[in-house]
């Protein structure tokens, strides 16, 4: 329940990224893609990702003028990162960067696909999949290295040396 | 491996229905869901088709231009190569009229009327050179032929506007020739590879490697005090005279442009 309103609270987030004021470059930045990103680091081929397909759909819901699209992107999305990281064995936040940036072209360019039979396709430039592959995984690298800080453990040790 | 094909049937099968929804959505007013799904189907062909012609188009039109290009730039080499050799004509000819300026100025001495003709032809070896003057400019047999150092030849055959010139290194020329000190008269003859042999040189001469010598007039053709040839060797021999070799003081190998001394009174007149 908690991941589904972190998960809601993220497309509200990426909505505002692409809110009047804010600089147009910002909508290159992916913020769900930690959530595609996370699971499947821990199990990269867990089956088809279903989550994935409620995330696109919510995406859909927020952001796209189709329900439907969104699901295929960023199921594909998923579907790449989990074989991605079922081959490379590094679970560093240079890996979470990688995959973040590799979800984040194969999300973009499965979109562009969808809506390609519907009319809605807009030409994807290779300047925009760069820079959205680099902020998303910006982003998803720096989910990574804070997960890798372990801060509860860390927490957890403090208090137990104030307490000695 | 099934569990892979399960994954990708699955995934395509819910991409497929999640597509249909999606054209569904976007289905105009006065069409049917299905009419929308065959639209769905029928626009990524139309739209490859449509991109495929065109890219065809933009590459015929490519092609198009990169064949005018290449006229284009064909051309311009040519009109560059065109230019190039203008240019080295003009070169030749700026040369040339250096040259020309040289020759009249040269020999200030010899207050005679003149004419000045560039070289056409040459062949060193035979002592023959042609030149760009003839009997119309006033050039007629045995006319002195001079170069800024010196003496070239005499013309032996003359044409309407060209004449033919025996070298002073031809082996069958001869020019009376007398040191610079007066001390010596002798004889030039070509020895055929580009120098001189003086002969006749009596053995009690005094003649230095370096003397110059000059024409003394004695053979009728040459006005005398013109440079010939400066001497090169100089050597006992067994007869009464000397063996001495010289260079010719006009640089023939090298001269573009001569002057013909179409005045000069000694002159025989031979047609």
């Amino acid at each position: 329940m908690t991941v589904a309103v972190l998960v809601v609270l993220t497309l509200v987030a990426q909505r505002m990224l692409g809110a009047p004021g804010m600089p147009s470059w910002l909508t290159g930045l992916l913020l769900p893609m930690a959530w595609v990103v996370a699971p499947r680091i821990r199990t990269p081929l867990a089956g088809f990702p279903m989550a994935a397909v409620a995330l696109g759909l919510g995406w859909d819901v927020l952001l796209e003028p189709v329900i439907g699209t969104g699901g295929i992107a960023w199921s594909a999305a998923a579907l790449a990162v989990g074989v991605a990281a079922a081959v490379v064995a590094d679970r560093s936040p240079a890996t979470w960067f990688g995959l973040g940036a590799l979800g984040g072209v194969v999300m973009l360019g499965m979109r562009s696909l969808a809506q390609l039979p519907l009319g809605l396709a807009t030409p994807l430039g290779a300047v925009v999949l760069i820079r959205s592959a680099l902020l998303t995984g910006a982003w998803v690298g720096l989910v990574g290295w804070i997960l890798a800080l372990d801060l509860p453990a860390r927490w957890s040790r403090h208090r137990a040396r104030r307490l000695h | 491996m099934t569990a892979v094909r399960t994954v990708l049937l699955r995934s395509l099968l819910l991409w497929l229905l999640l597509e249909l929804i999606a054209a569904a959505q976007v289905r105009r007013a006065d069409e049917t869901v299905l009419a929308s799904w065959v639209r769905a189907a029928v626009a990524p062909v139309a739209s490859a088709a449509e991109w495929l012609t065109t890219a065809g188009g933009d590459l015929r039109e490519g092609l198009r231009d990169t064949a005018r290009l290449a006229a284009e730039v064909g051309h311009l080499r040519g009109e560059l190569d065109d230019a190039e050799t203008r240019i080295r004509l003009l070169e030749e000819d700026r040369a040339a009229l250096r040259e020309a300026l040289d020759v009249a100025v040269a020999m200030p001495e010899l207050d005679t009327p003149s004419v000045v003709a560039r070289v056409t032809w040459r062949d060193l070896a035979g002592g023959v050179m042609q030149v760009s003057a003839g009997r119309l400019e006033g050039v007629v047999r045995d006319t002195v032929v001079v170069a800024p150092g010196g003496v070239v030849g005499r013309v032996i055959r003359t044409a309407p506007h060209a004449s033919w010139v025996e070298l002073v290194t031809r082996a069958t020329a001869a020019v009376a020739v007398r040191s610079a000190d007066g001390g010596a008269d002798a004889l030039t003859v070509g020895a055929g590879n580009g120098t001189l042999r003086v002969d006749y040189l009596p053995r009690r001469s005094e003649l230095l490697r370096g003397t110059e010598l000059l024409t003394s007039g004695a053979d009728g053709i040459y006005p005398p005090g013109l440079p010939v040839a400066q001497v090169t060797a100089v050597r006992e021999s067994a007869g009464a005279f000397l063996e001495v070799t010289a260079n010719p003081s006009a640089a023939i190998a090298d001269t573009r442009v001569v002057r013909l001394l179409t005045g000069w009174p000694g002159r025989t007149e031979r047609p």
